[in-house]
């Protein structure tokens, strides 16, 4: 008997080595099943060196790509790179694909080969994404051949490199937002191939890739430093499994198979969480830093709040946490014809997305409006003092413009949406009174509405369109100071569509904030497509991108603008460079600043506004935040 | 640290399970108590002192009961130490603020707050002493089996009162088997889908309605509002009472059933059989009893004003007011003791009134037609529903403005339509939570006599509902920064 037991937890002990391979080995379920299933591949083109607000390279690539995606990256004053995202259809056998490449400016071209971005989905705890493999070879440049043999990349680079590679330093940055510190990257491996262009430099770019055919030697690389946890834990799991199997020996009762797997695997389930607890330390997806963990003296603290803070910190970092959010949320958003959560609503008959609460805080008391209007004249005292013109610009809220929308979901009354306004339309005919232009383009984007969508429906920006009214009604109001200031015209740009959002700071098209608030894709046929305007002139603009600035030069323009304004003054920029000579634009909301100094502007940016000396000030911000203007001239 | 956590689902509980399930015999209690302490401290580090002094303070009451000829004294003096510590912790402010308001005074509140489970297991403590006393039990020799059976972790904080009677046994002799084990297993998984899966569902729903101004609530949301509230005080309740018998399944105690699908009640009597079955047998035993039986005692002041109430009024009059002066003081206290406040005395009353009538009247007799069974249903389900919103409610005038709006006496100005508040999972939820108060599914926990595919299928449901409780566990952890995204 005793030698059948021991048979019985030899097997177990091997099924539950299987079960846990992805703990030890670098290639796990999840990778291995979409790898099985993959049909496509990345090839990435980046361009990085002087920047430029046009195109730095034109490209063709045969096959026709599935998807094609331009992606700034942002770096600093000297240095930025522009990426083409090329997604290939892969197949089981070999294809081959030629690029053609014309560099329109020097610089340094990189080649990455990889498998897909396979979406947020695809992310493990650490926020990296699954490995989904494909292989590639024959690679060939301008002729010359740089590797014939079959290598699997992922989207990460190279997977398990037999031989050591050279490191190679690339002066790119691909981060989203300006958060991160802008810098090299480093890559080591055959998938990124890289170069130095001139102007006018021709590449022909040929190379096979195909879908990466899976087998058991995948599973055979094992995690740095992770061979005692093996023998370890199989020593521990053999030995309690023994003595439990040996224990249901001895009590000889009728035991329900089905009752004893369900057992086991229940247990299974409630030790799994822990054996694995990551040291991630931001979240991509949640776009926070996670939870640290308390030190252990802290119980000891008179108000410890120990146990509290353990938990948070548990709550982010267990094993398995990413699927199973995704579980609930793919269940609650199948399921649910409105989708929320504390902050937002998004009601998927009409792919509409509004944040909440419907009115914000700005049904406020007496004492915050008088505060708001005595800062703002204030500054413009300050701006007067400097000769320097202010003018003011709030953007109206999605929820009042687009009201109807909210209305017919919710039967929400929109009289209760109109009636703050009420009351601050009349502090901003207060603020008028002082002689300070204030800018409030709310009809006029509710009548530009009926013509095209001013808001995304996904995000809470405004669209080129809805930024077009805006800088519109802000223009007309600056020319009645400065008659000399041109107002571009829409005949002046290249005017393109796309399902896809293009709203902030790096000007990439994203999938809106769908995927932040709610964990949730809409399907891009739910959703319309936005004209997008890109100015004829582009490349006659010097641009200089910084950590919390950008500085435009156009030599046609006329005086010198400063901006400073927060998200919905990215949009802005498609416009505003083209009518000033010189445009300075701070990004209020930076990475760099503390949430609350945000509107700190004298504290933060005074020296800035006194070096640049601008003709034109321009003061720019949501409806929502109106309330922080009291912090204007607050120093602590 | 709560059971619909996952630090107690995914670190606590299996650790203590694996530790109790291996280790030998004579060691289990050890690793319960330290765990139960361990348990208790990880949320109230300060506050586990309380619960350590209540433990030695029944001790030492229960032997000097057993000891001493003046039993009486002692148990009084024990029941007064155990009370002293609730009446600090939950019920002092509440009587300063009153008196406050009634006499104008400033007497300032303390600044104390509630330790969780005090008011469970100080009525615990006080069934052990009280049952000493009434020798049903030896008193308890070692402390530490006194103190298993107050702090034992599964009922600690939410129940079910477990009667030291009840316990007694377990504690010197009970046995742990695979047959428990599962048991326990699958009834956990029940009641943690219960409340994190249907209880925080339907709350949702209902603390949205409860949230708004009255004068924005209409008829229809009201009562949308009320039996959300309805279904979800019963499945967080029960779901909780569920994962503690199913945990004490586990380490080998069997705690009697505190709810029996109190939503098939025909009156608010049977109701109360259903229905947190713990208190209500705790009130039953240790005050509705005592109090009735006080007129039987030799030459006390009570006794002789009865035997005069009954000269004069008669037999059945004197037992009717006896009975209705029981009924008033075991719900005064049943309310009271659910929270400190006026809503809770006042629901307490409440059905402390309906039972009165019904014992009265004879309603809650059993009917024969369908019609009458079915009038009894809708009226006790009415009751019911009024009453959780009394209790409910923050304070007695926004209780009577919302059961005035329930029946269209008052109507607010609604701003939002009824999508607001329920939407397809909502709906899908309420509905099952109406199907699941009824016993459809009584015995799909049990094994003896089930074919192996039918005991496969019930387990792979509990699998697939384990998976989504945790699933909800954890998107409650989703916490995206949202603010700078402007």
């Amino acid at each position: 008997m005793r030698v059948k037991i021991l048979l019985i937890t030899f097997c177990l002990t091997l099924f539950a080595n299987i079960l846990c391979l992805p703990l030890w080995t670098e290639y796990d379920y999840s990778s291995f099943v979409r790898t099985l299933f993959n049909d496509e591949a990345r090839l990435d083109v980046v361009y990085s060196g002087k920047f430029t607000a046009a195109e730095p390279f034109r490209l063709q690539c045969l096959p026709q790509p599935v998807d094609t995606l331009y992606w700034y990256g942002c770096g600093d004053e000297d240095n930025n790179t522009r990426r083409a995202n090329l997604t290939l259809r892969a197949r089981g056998e070999w294809q081959k694909v030629t690029l053609q490449l014309e560099a329109l400016h020097d610089g340094t071209i990189t080649i990455l080969m990889r498998g897909p971005d396979a979406g947020p989905d695809a992310r493990n705890e650490y926020d990296e994404p699954f490995d989904v493999l494909t292989d590639w070879r024959n690679l060939k440049i301008n002729g010359k051949e740089i590797f014939t043999e079959s290598k699997i990349f992922s989207y990460v680079g190279d997977v398990n490199p037999s031989n050591p590679v050279e490191k190679k330093v690339v002066p790119w940055y691909d981060r989203i937002l300006m958060y991160d510190e802008p810098g090299n990257c480093t890559y080591e491996g055959d998938y990124a191939q890289s170069f130095s262009v001139k102007k006018n430099d021709r590449l022909v770019i040929e190379v096979e890739f195909r879908r990466h055919r899976v087998s058991l030697r995948d599973f055979t690389w094992l995690k740095s430093g992770k061979i005692r946890y093996v023998v370890a834990g199989n020593l521990l799991f053999f030995f309690l499994l023994y003595r439990l199997l040996r224990r249901l020996e001895k009590r000889q009762r009728r035991l329900q198979p089905c009752d004893v797997i369900f057992t086991v695997v229940f247990f299974f389930l409630l030790f799994f969480p822990m054996t694995h607890i990551t040291n991630a330390v931001r979240s991509v997806r949640e776009d926070r830093v996670l939870r640290t963990k308390p030190e252990l003296k802290e119980i000891l603290e008179r108000y410890s709040n120990y146990g509290r803070r353990y938990e948070d910190w548990l709550n982010d970092h267990f094993s398995g946490r990413a699927a199973l959010v995704q579980l609930h949320d793919t269940v609650r958003n199948t399921l649910s014809g409105i989708i929320r959560t504390g902050s937002a609503v998004y009601f998927k008959k009409v792919s509409w997305m509004f944040e909440t609460p419907f009115v914000t805080d700005m049904d406020s008391t007496r004492e915050v409006r008088n505060a708001i209007v005595q800062n703002l004249v204030q500054l413009n005292d300050f701006c007067q003092e400097n000769n320097i013109k202010l003018y003011v610009l709030e953007v109206p809220s999605k929820n009042r413009v687009y009201k109807e929308i909210i209305r017919g979901q919710y039967g929400y009354d929109e009289a209760k949406l109109d009636e703050a306004s009420y009351t601050l339309e009349s502090m901003r005919n207060q603020i008028r009174k002082h002689g300070i232009p204030y800018i409030y383009p709310y009809e006029a984007l509710c009548h530009a509405s009926k013509q095209e969508l001013v808001f995304f429906k996904c995000t809470h920006h405004w669209t080129d369109w809805g930024t077009y009214i805006g800088y519109r009604a802000l223009m007309e109001e600056v020319r009645r100071n400065f008659p000399d200031i041109p107002i571009v015209s829409l005949n002046d740009y290249h005017q393109t569509r796309n399902r896809r959002v293009r709203d902030e700071w790096s000007r990439n098209y994203n999938t809106g904030t769908l995927r932040l608030f709610f964990n949730f894709e809409e399907a891009s046929g739910k959703l319309p497509f936005y004209n997008y305007y890109d100015h004829k002139d582009a490349d006659k603009v010097e641009l200089k991108v910084g950590k919390r600035k950008k500085k435009f030069l156009y030599p046609a323009g006329k005086h010198k603008v400063m901006l400073l304004g927060e998200s919905f003054s990215e949009n802005f920029l498609q416009f505003l460079p083209y009518s000033a000579y010189q445009t300075e634009f701070i990004r209020l909301n930076s990475g760099w600043v503390k949430w609350t100094d945000v509107y700190k502007i004298m504290k933060l940016y005074k020296k800035d506004i006194l070096a640049y000396k601008p003709d034109i000030l321009i003061l720019s911000f949501a409806s929502g935040r109106l309330s922080q203007l009291r912090d204007l001239f607050l120093t602590q | 640290m709560l059971f619909s956590s996952s630090t107690f689902l995914f670190l606590f509980l299996p650790i203590v399970c694996a530790l109790y399930l291996l280790m030998r015999k004579e060691f289990r209690d050890h690793v319960l108590l330290l765990a139960s302490i361990f348990f208790y401290a990880w949320g109230e580090p300060r506050y586990v002192l309380v619960m350590l002094l209540i433990i030695v303070i029944n001790y030492i009451g229960a032997i000097l009961i057993s000891k001493y000829e003046r039993k009486k004294i002692w148990l009084l003096l024990t029941i007064l130490g155990n009370l002293s510590f609730l009446f600090y912790f939950k019920y002092c402010n509440f009587f300063i603020e009153n008196i406050n308001e009634l006499f104008g005074g400033h007497i300032r509140l303390i600044k104390a707050i509630m330790p969780i489970g005090i008011s469970f297991y100080t009525f615990q403590a006080i069934s052990y002493v009280v049952d000493v006393y009434r020798e049903e039990v030896e008193p308890q020799k070692n402390i530490y089996k006194l103190a298993l059976y107050i702090s034992l972790f599964p009922q600690l904080v939410a129940g079910p009162i477990v009667k030291y009677h009840d316990v007694a046994d377990q504690l010197e002799h009970r046995t742990v088997d695979f047959e428990k084990v599962t048991y326990g297993v699958k009834r956990f998984i029940v009641g943690l889908a219960k409340k994190v899966l249907i209880a925080n569902t339907l709350g949702a729903v209902a603390d949205k309605v409860f949230s708004q101004p009255i004068e924005q609530l209409d008829c229809v949301t009201t009562w949308l509002g009320a039996i959300c509230y309805t279904f979800q005080i019963y499945y967080d309740f029960s779901g909780y009472s569920d994962m503690a018998i199913g945990l004490g399944f586990i380490f080998g105690f069997k705690f009697l059933e505190n709810f029996n699908y109190p939503y098939i009640s025909r009156s608010i009597t049977e109701y109360w059989r259903r229905w947190h079955i713990s208190l209500g047998s705790w009130f039953r035993d240790y005050m509705f009893m005592p109090i009735m039986f006080l007129p039987l005692a030799r030459n006390t002041v009570i006794s002789r004003s009865y035997r005069w109430v009954m000269k004069k009024v008669g037999n059945k009059t004197a037992n009717a007011l006896m009975t209705f002066v029981a009924l008033l003081i075991v719900w005064f206290s049943t309310g009271f003791w659910h929270g400190a406040g006026w809503t809770f005395i006042v629901w307490g009353l409440y059905n402390g009134f309906f039972i009165f009538v019904e014992t009265l009247t004879g309603w809650n007799r059993d009917r024969k037609s369908i019609g009458g069974k079915a009038l009894q249903h809708f009226y006790a389900m009415l009751v019911i529903i009024l009453g959780l919103v009394i209790f409910r409610s923050d304070t007695m005038q926004y209780a009577w403005h919302y059961l005035l709006t329930m029946f269209g006496a008052e109507s607010g100005e609604t701003i939002y339509r009824l999508i607001y508040y329920v939407d397809r999972v909502e709906i899908i939820v309420l509905v099952l939570a109406i199907a699941c108060s009824m016993p459809l599914c009584r015995k799909m926990l049990e094994v003896e006599g089930r074919s192996q595919l039918r005991i496969a299928a019930v387990n792979l449901w509990l699998l697939a509902l384990f998976i989504l409780s945790a699933a909800s566990i954890a998107a409650s952890t989703y916490n995206p920064f949202i603010y700078f995204r402007f």
